[in-house]
């Protein structure tokens, strides 16, 4: 699934360790959400979309037929 | 964090109760295994060992870390990350199947040679079935 986390943080000049504290996860969980190797829960996504201020929808893009 | 750090704090306390109480543990195994053979001592002393190195290793570490609250929450951030838990996830779904794969295949070569072996992979195998069968059931009914 493909998002904005990258394109925002650098927008808002956050480094990706304090967007990581942030949301109570490592770095790692960052980055790989960032490269799209790793689909982040409803949770994180909701945090994550909060952090940002933005809705999950804006933050993630959904894309119908990734799972078929 | 508070809940946490008394999830710390028990484990602090488990492992330090297996380090005061290694002379007992080691008294209590050589009166146990006194009759055995060298192999089975040797093994039960072996075990016995490597946990005490783990437990020492792990009070040191659950001492600092209970010290420094950066520490901690460095902790609490590992453990819960949830990219870290969906990797154990997967790694412990794969290991299970392909040690189970291996174990198959072990058993059916150790027939030709060894019907002892072979009896014992198959045993250790239908136990894992077992205990797979009886988690998948619990998870199905509580989730």
């Amino acid at each position: 699934m493909k998002n904005k986390i990258q394109e925002l943080r650098k927008a808002r000049k956050v480094t990706q360790q304090e967007l990581a504290d942030a949301l109570s996860v490592t770095r790692q969980t960052i980055i790989s959400l960032e490269n799209g190797k790793y689909n982040a829960s409803l949770t994180l996504a909701h945090k994550a979309a909060q952090f940002f201020g933005i809705s999950i929808e804006e933050l993630f893009i959904f894309e119908e037929d990734e799972n078929l | 964090m508070e809940d946490f750090r008394k999830k710390v704090q028990t484990r602090l306390g488990i492992n330090s109760m297996l380090c005061l109480s290694s002379i007992a543990i080691y008294f209590a195994l050589t009166f146990l295994t006194k009759n055995a053979d060298e192999f089975a001592k040797g093994l039960s002393m072996g075990v016995f060992c490597g946990l005490e190195i783990v437990a020492v290793f792990n009070t040191i570490r659950l001492l600092i870390t209970l010290r420094s609250e950066e520490k901690l929450r460095e902790m609490y951030i590992k453990e819960n990350d949830e990219r870290i838990k969906a990797i154990e996830r997967m790694t412990a779904q794969k290991g299970f199947i392909i040690s189970i794969i291996g174990m198959a295949l072990g058993a059916i070569v150790a027939g030709f040679f060894d019907v002892r072996v072979c009896l014992a992979l198959v045993g250790a195998l239908f136990f894992s079935s077992v205990v797979t069968l009886c988690a998948r059931a619990y998870y199905n009914k509580n989730m």
